[in-house]
């Protein structure tokens, strides 16, 4: 695949929330309004692509040498676990945890795992864009779904919950068929 | 743990379908009932595991180390799981994919609290692995029925494994990605009416 084709694929086809379902705790409780959620979110969008690499040096540098290839998990939980104990202050120090415990990045580090340095780094990239732009679009429809009318026990996560789903659906419009039509 | 407070977390204050906590590698293999229950299984043996080890470790390091400490026990028995099932169940492990390691960052497994004693621990971890392979196993039933008009068990002797449905043409939609969702946020607005109905 060419990089291009890469790039759309973990963007729009393969949209870490809303095509592979990772990072669906965090998204659901993203705050009102784009601009919030823009804020909330760009930990996670920016350790995307840095998870990528990482995981992308460890399996090189350490884990193939070693022939330790099965214990991938656990080398990047020790390393998840090291970067918790850095001490970190202010806003920096609630991102962190957040960025870090997060299953949409660990997602990205295993997904993107086999490819090479460049690749990786296009992954982990693509998918954080892909992210922050599903971030802002579900940010801006529940504010307005807010001022709406529901049903009591439909209202806050249920409703939440929908809303992903039916953006799920419009993203199944971005597909392969699409892609190659484009020139990917 | 009294059995009032075991269907307590069991129902109405279901992790997965009230608070709709520990969702990230559950949705995902909510598409059929055999991953929804596998996944349930390993989700239950690193509960227990992080549960008792928590017991020992947590009664002297410090609070800061509780959630790296975590991790890493989760990550090391998630591994553990991984690799029993390469070796005995491969199609199965194959079709769990990326979501079966991403189970050790699982909110449910890092968040629990460290309770006193060990049988309070284990009783806890057994509880909310109970609570989870139920809140799972219904989303991927109506899933699998709803979506693909099937029941995907495990094979058992002379039965192969998968229930056919005949009546209602599936609708595929729900078995993609989109259906996880959908189909979670009635479940879950369904729980809501149900206990507010009964309070």
């Amino acid at each position: 695949m060419t990089m291009l084709g890469t790039v759309l694929t973990f963007t729009f086809v393969n949209n870490v929330v809303l095509g592979q379902l990772l990072g669906v705790c965090p998204f659901l409780g993203l705050p009102r309004g784009p601009r919030p959620a823009v804020r909330v979110s760009l930990g996670a969008a920016a350790a995307m692509p840095a998870a990528a690499v990482l995981s992308w040096a460890l399996r090189r540098l350490v884990l193939v040498p070693l022939g330790l290839e099965s214990l991938e998990l656990v080398a990047l939980g020790l390393v998840l676990a090291l970067l918790l104990l850095v001490p970190a202050r202010g806003r920096a120090g609630l991102l962190l945890p957040q960025a870090v415990v997060n299953c949409a990045v660990l997602g990205v580090a295993l997904l993107s795992a086999g490819s090479g340095i460049a690749r990786s780094l296009a992954i982990g990239a693509a998918a954080g864009a892909g992210y922050l732009l599903a971030a802002v679009v579900f940010a801006g429809l529940r504010e307005r779904l807010d001022r709406e009318w529901a049903p009591r026990a439909m209202r806050g996560l249920p409703l939440s919950l929908l809303t992903a789903g039916l953006m799920s659906l419009a993203f199944l419009a971005f597909d392969r068929a699409l892609l190659s039509a484009l020139g990917g | 743990m009294k059995s009032g407070e075991f269907r307590r977390i069991l129902w109405r204050d279901n992790p997965l379908l009230v608070y709709l906590v520990g969702l990230c590698p559950a949705l995902a293999v909510s598409n059929r009932l055999s991953n929804a229950l596998l996944l349930a299984a390993v989700m239950l043996f690193a509960l227990l595991g992080t549960g008792i080890a928590a017991v020992a470790l947590e009664r002297w390091a410090p609070l800061r180390l509780r959630l790296p400490m975590r991790l890493l026990l989760a990550s090391a028995l998630v591994t553990a799981a991984q690799r029993f099932l390469w070796a005995f169940a491969p199609t199965h492990a194959a079709g769990l994919g990326i979501y079966l390691p991403l189970l050790a960052v699982n909110c449910l497994l890092l968040a629990s609290a460290a309770s006193g004693s060990l049988a309070e621990s284990v009783a806890q971890a057994a509880g909310r692995g109970a609570a989870f392979a139920v809140g799972l196993g219904l989303l991927a039933l109506a899933r699998e029925v709803l979506g693909a008009g099937t029941i995907t068990l495990f094979p058992i002797g002379s039965f192969g494994g998968v229930l056919r449905l005949r009546g209602l043409p599936p609708a595929r939609v729900l078995a993609a990605a989109p259906g996880a969702l959908l189909v979670l946020g009635y479940l879950s607005a369904l729980s809501r009416w149900w206990s507010g109905r009964r309070s």
